[in-house]
């Protein structure tokens, strides 16, 4: 089959520049959509899934229903699983056994009245053991009774606080001021958009006796000896659960969210790709004359219909890429708040994919509905057609 | 020797839900090398028969042989190759491309063939030179008088060329001088490249340019004769 010269498919997308400028505005703000919705799922899913490390179980509440910030144990608990289970990992003889309290609270910088909920650990130095994906970026580990926090770096954005000149800065945290002494990071992972603070300094705060979980990562051991060993201490009443399984089953639980952005990005999507393709359709169906000559000439029809898509698929995908890349200039790296912390809109190969995607969606759309009315007449009607 | 062989044609269209018999089991010969007008009253179906034999359109019946090939046989891709090759067209509306330049629409018939890019220069420049707008060649339609356009559109028709060229209503609303310069052409295809030329016309002064005049009326011949 002979296709028509591309010289011609790129000339044509010079007449009717109002029409192929819509167009574009349509298919920009269908890709634009699209890919920041890609990025908000995409950046929900990694921050929950970088959380979880295959080798990490956690001890929480028995009650708890899996919930960490429900979850409450008796302070002993990691002493006492610490001796009766083998095989935990150890750092120059220290094991990889972390108590912790996981707790929102209400936070404020400075004077300002803020209705936003802080999510605050309590930790103590093994930590940063369990959780090795937490670098420590400047000042130090805060002081047991000092009043001392260290801050994750999304978390000080959130707050509207700079990163790098953070240090010495004052929050409040439940209404009780807090002295920020280090800055962390975390990539992609919630903790990055967490308060920490020595675990006993949280436990005063909340003004209660237990705390959340333990977390442990384990060498020889296998999730099963710590089921056994909470099956042995029934009195402590604990459960046991994977780590990976637990940021599974959070993300299951924000499931209708990530549904609901998804639909209503689409919708939203929708409208605008129809208004281009709309435009690009009333630009093209013009041409049906046009087209009827070429076909008279010996052009085949699926090489006129080619040449229409072409010239579609340039306007719209070209449009729905520039939204995609715009979009990721405007809103890339942008933090969202959740009740797991904070995590950032992550625009990577998939949402540009997803922009195009839409895009040539657009165009087959606008292609077809160029191309329909000038299929449907005898060539010699479209040959009359003015 | 016959070029164009119509027997028994017909060509139905439904309108309001009746059936209009627009060519009416039409027999006609048409050799090769001739020059024919087809005249008639307006709905007497010559235009209908222009497209028929172009391979335009498809008879609703009847057996239609153009250079011994039964169009009815062909589906719509090997009749769009078929018209590539066998039929140059000349239309009323002039259907010039308007984003390509004269030398880009006359070009585009040729892209269809296989022919180097000197080959297609050489043709392009021939047809161009051949209707006196060489030197508009880099001119797109919007920039050329309604003369000049019409001479355009003529070219592309030349340049293949073609085993029949199809000419519906050829000098349109022209003026005397335009409407002369393309029947001049036309003569000059007929006699000094023996071209065979079916025309659609109103005009009895244009239909005496041809050897030959076909009257139809009512999609059936009526009077067949020769005009010189």
């Amino acid at each position: 089959m002979r296709a028509l010269p591309l010289e011609y498919s790129l000339r044509g997308l010079s007449r009717g520049r109002t029409r192929t400028l819509l167009a574009l505005l349509g298919s920009l703000v269908a890709g634009a959509l699209i890919a920041t919705a890609s990025a908000f799922l995409q950046g929900m899913e990694s921050a929950l899934g970088a959380s979880a490390s295959p080798s990490r179980v956690i001890v929480m509440g028995a009650g708890s229903e899996e919930s960490l910030e429900r979850s409450e144990i008796g302070a002993r608990v990691p002493g006492i699983l610490s001796a009766s289970v083998q095989g935990i990992r150890r750092t120059a003889g220290m094991e990889h056994v972390s108590a912790e309290t996981h707790v929102a609270l209400p936070i404020a910088h400075g004077g300002d009245a803020s209705n936003d909920n802080g999510l605050a650990r309590g930790v103590g130095p093994a930590a940063l053991l369990v959780h090795p994906e937490v670098q420590l970026l400047d000042g130090r580990w805060p002081e047991r009774g000092a009043g001392e926090v260290l801050a994750g770096r999304s978390a000080l954005r959130r707050l509207g606080i700079d990163p790098d000149a953070a240090i010495g800065d004052t929050i409040t945290l439940a209404g009780v001021p807090l002295r920020i002494v280090g800055t962390m990071r975390a990539p992609g992972s919630t903790i990055d958009g967490e308060w920490w603070m020595p675990i006993e300094d949280l436990t005063t705060l909340m003004r209660r006796e237990t705390i959340s979980c333990v977390i442990v990562d384990l060498d020889r051991a296998t999730i099963g000896d710590v089921q056994a060993f909470t099956l042995s201490r029934l009195d402590l009443e604990l459960a046991v659960l994977a780590e990976r399984d637990y940021y599974s089953g959070l993300l299951a639980f924000f499931a209708p969210v990530r549904v609901l952005v998804a639909v209503v990005a689409a919708l939203m999507a929708l409208a605008a790709a129809l208004g281009g393709a709309s435009a690009l359709a009333a630009a093209f169906s013009e041409r049906v004359r046009e087209n009827a000559v070429l076909e008279t000439l010996g052009y085949p029809r699926p090489a006129v219909i080619l040449d229409v898509l072409l010239q579609c698929t340039i306007v719209a995908v070209s449009g729905a890429l520039a939204g995609g890349l715009l979009a990721r200039w405007l809103f890339g790296g942008m933090l969202v708040e959740f009740s797991m912390g904070t995590f950032a809109l992550h625009f990577d190969a998939r949402a540009t994919l997803l922009a195009a995607v839409t895009g040539f969606i657009v165009a087959i759309v606008a292609a077809f509905l160029s191309t329909w009315r000038w299929i449907g007449l005898p060539t010699p009607e479209a040959l009359r057609t003015t | 020797m016959s070029l164009i062989e119509c027997r028994l044609l017909c060509k139905d269209y439904e309108r309001g839900g009746e059936a209009v018999h627009v060519l009416d089991h039409l027999d006609l010969s048409i050799e090769r090398g001739s020059y024919t007008a087809l005249m008639g009253p307006s709905g007497s179906g010559k235009t209908t028969l222009l497209n028929l034999l172009a391979g335009i359109d498809r008879a609703t019946s009847g057996e239609l042989l153009v250079d011994g090939t039964d169009l009815a046989q062909l589906d719509r891709n090997q009749l769009a190759q078929w018209r590539s090759r066998h039929v140059g067209y000349v239309f009323q509306l002039y259907n010039l491309v308007p984003v390509l330049s004269a030398y880009e629409n006359v070009e585009l018939p040729l892209l269809l063939h296989d022919l180097t890019a000197a080959e297609r220069h050489r043709r392009v420049v021939e047809a161009l030179e051949s209707v006196d707008l060489a030197e508009r060649h880099a001119h797109q339609p919007r920039q050329l008088s309604g003369g000049h356009e019409q001479r355009v559109a003529n070219a592309p028709a030349l340049v293949t060329p073609p085993t029949l060229l199809r000419a519906d209503e050829p000098t349109g609303d022209h003026d005397r001088t335009n409407a002369d310069a393309v029947m001049d052409l036309f003569g000059r295809l007929h006699t000094e490249r023996g071209q065979t030329i079916v025309m659609v016309t109103h005009d009895d002064s244009i239909a005496r340019r041809a050897q030959r005049t076909v009257r139809l009326e009512k999609g059936r011949l009526a009077v067949q004769e020769a005009t010189r």
